[in-house]
């Protein structure tokens, strides 16, 4: 490049526009570098401040001694035990409230209702209850009709033919059920008990009318 | 070399002195590469703050320069001058980069009319020929005085790029100027 004398003279030019290019103007320069300075102080003391946190939570402030730590360790558990039993002896009233209303507090259960069990089997309540119903009850409607059916049939009679009630003496009584000769009907723990639902069981059906 | 990493380091932990002593030191030339590349007072002079700005910030962070702080300065202000011609371009008269031929301060000679001439040209075809790259580069290396390297590092190129960029901006000018001035080139 050099070696074109054109080139040299292009270099030559522009080294002469560097020795004459203009300076800073001393006013704008002045002010610039008033700015720069206050610029510089603000990010100082934020940079120091900063670093100053910074030294502050590494521990690396004012490093102590063991000893001297393990004394302010000392003075301050008991400055926290003596200001505890300032604030109870003052308070005392108040606690001992609050502890007898802590203690006699019934203490309430909580009762949960047992769980509800649902039968895989509901066939088995549906035999149970009209069994135990069908063999008393037609016992005693039987014997009730009966005697309805004996009175009326009495009274047909004695419509029909006096002599015969007359015959009776005047004891037209009615017919009543036989002594029980000690047995009252009822068999307590004589019911014989149904047999255990079997997957038989399911098959048969009771009649709901029962 | 040793005073200005010294001052350099300093400058790393805000003292103020080293500060100080830094901006008197480079501030005049980042103006006055400034006002060649953005042709305007106003423009350069706030460049300059914000070339020190961000120096300072730098700094506050931990980071900035380690050893070429005139490099870096300059750099910085290369990259903040592109970021404002792509925003506006900004067109002042030439007198104001060249501040030489003051009018009435003295009669000129033939000599120094027909240098003044060639001044103006020179300065016309580097506003108008060359291309941005061209230049940055040609203002870095002759007129601030940077070698290839530093240069390269400025600009963010390698060092066979900026020969070769700057090869082709001096035989621009110099056409630009052959035509202009005649034979005599």
């Amino acid at each position: 490049m050099e070696n074109n004398p054109g080139d040299q003279k292009v270099i030559d030019l522009l080294s002469k526009l560097k020795n004459n290019q203009s300076g800073y103007p001393s006013e704008l320069l002045e002010l610039r570098r008033r700015k720069y300075m206050q610029k510089a102080v603000q990010v100082g003391f934020a940079t120091g401040a900063g670093a100053g946190l910074k030294n502050i939570l590494k521990g690396g402030g004012a490093r102590l001694t063991p000893t001297t730590s393990t004394w302010l360790e000392v003075a301050l558990v008991l400055a926290i035990v003596a200001e505890v039993s300032t604030a109870a002896y003052f308070y005392r009233h108040k606690l001992n409230n609050l502890f007898e209303v802590f203690l006699t507090t019934p203490r309430v259960q909580e009762v949960t209702p047992p769980p509800v069990v649902t039968s895989l089997l509901p066939v088995t309540e549906i035999s149970v209850v009209p069994i135990a119903t069908g063999t008393e009850t037609p016992t005693a409607t039987s014997t009730l009709s009966d005697a309805i059916v004996d009175n009326n049939s009495n009274s047909n009679s004695n419509e029909n033919n006096e002599s015969s009630n007359n015959s009776n003496g005047g004891n037209n009584q009615a017919a009543s059920t036989p002594a029980p000769n000690g047995n009252n009907g009822n068999h307590f723990g004589q019911t014989k008990q149904p047999p255990k639902p079997t997957q038989e069981l399911k098959d048969i059906k009771v009649p709901k009318n029962k | 070399m040793k005073e200005g990493v010294a001052l350099l380091k300093a400058a790393q932990k805000l003292d103020e002195e080293a500060l100080t002593a830094i901006f008197d030191q480079f501030a005049p030339a980042i103006y006055k590469y400034t006002l060649r590349l953005c042709h305007d007072p106003i423009v350069a002079d706030n460049i300059v703050g914000d070339v020190f700005a961000q120096l300072l910030e730098q700094f506050a962070a931990g980071k900035g320069p380690r050893t070429n702080l005139r490099s870096y300065l300059y750099q910085t202000a290369y990259h903040l001058v592109v970021d404002r011609s792509r925003d506006s371009q900004h067109n002042a008269p030439l007198e104001i980069a060249v501040g030489i031929y003051e009018k009435g301060q003295f009669t000129p000679t033939q000599t120094q009319i027909e240098e003044r001439v060639m001044m103006e040209a020179l300065i016309t075809a580097m506003n108008t020929e060359l291309t941005e790259d061209q230049r940055h580069v040609v203002i870095l290396r002759f007129l601030e005085d940077f070698s290839l390297k530093e240069t390269a590092e400025i600009i963010g190129k390698e060092v066979n790029n900026i020969k070769v960029i700057q090869n082709r901006g001096i035989a621009k000018l110099r056409k630009v100027l052959g035509l202009q001035l005649g034979e005599s080139w």
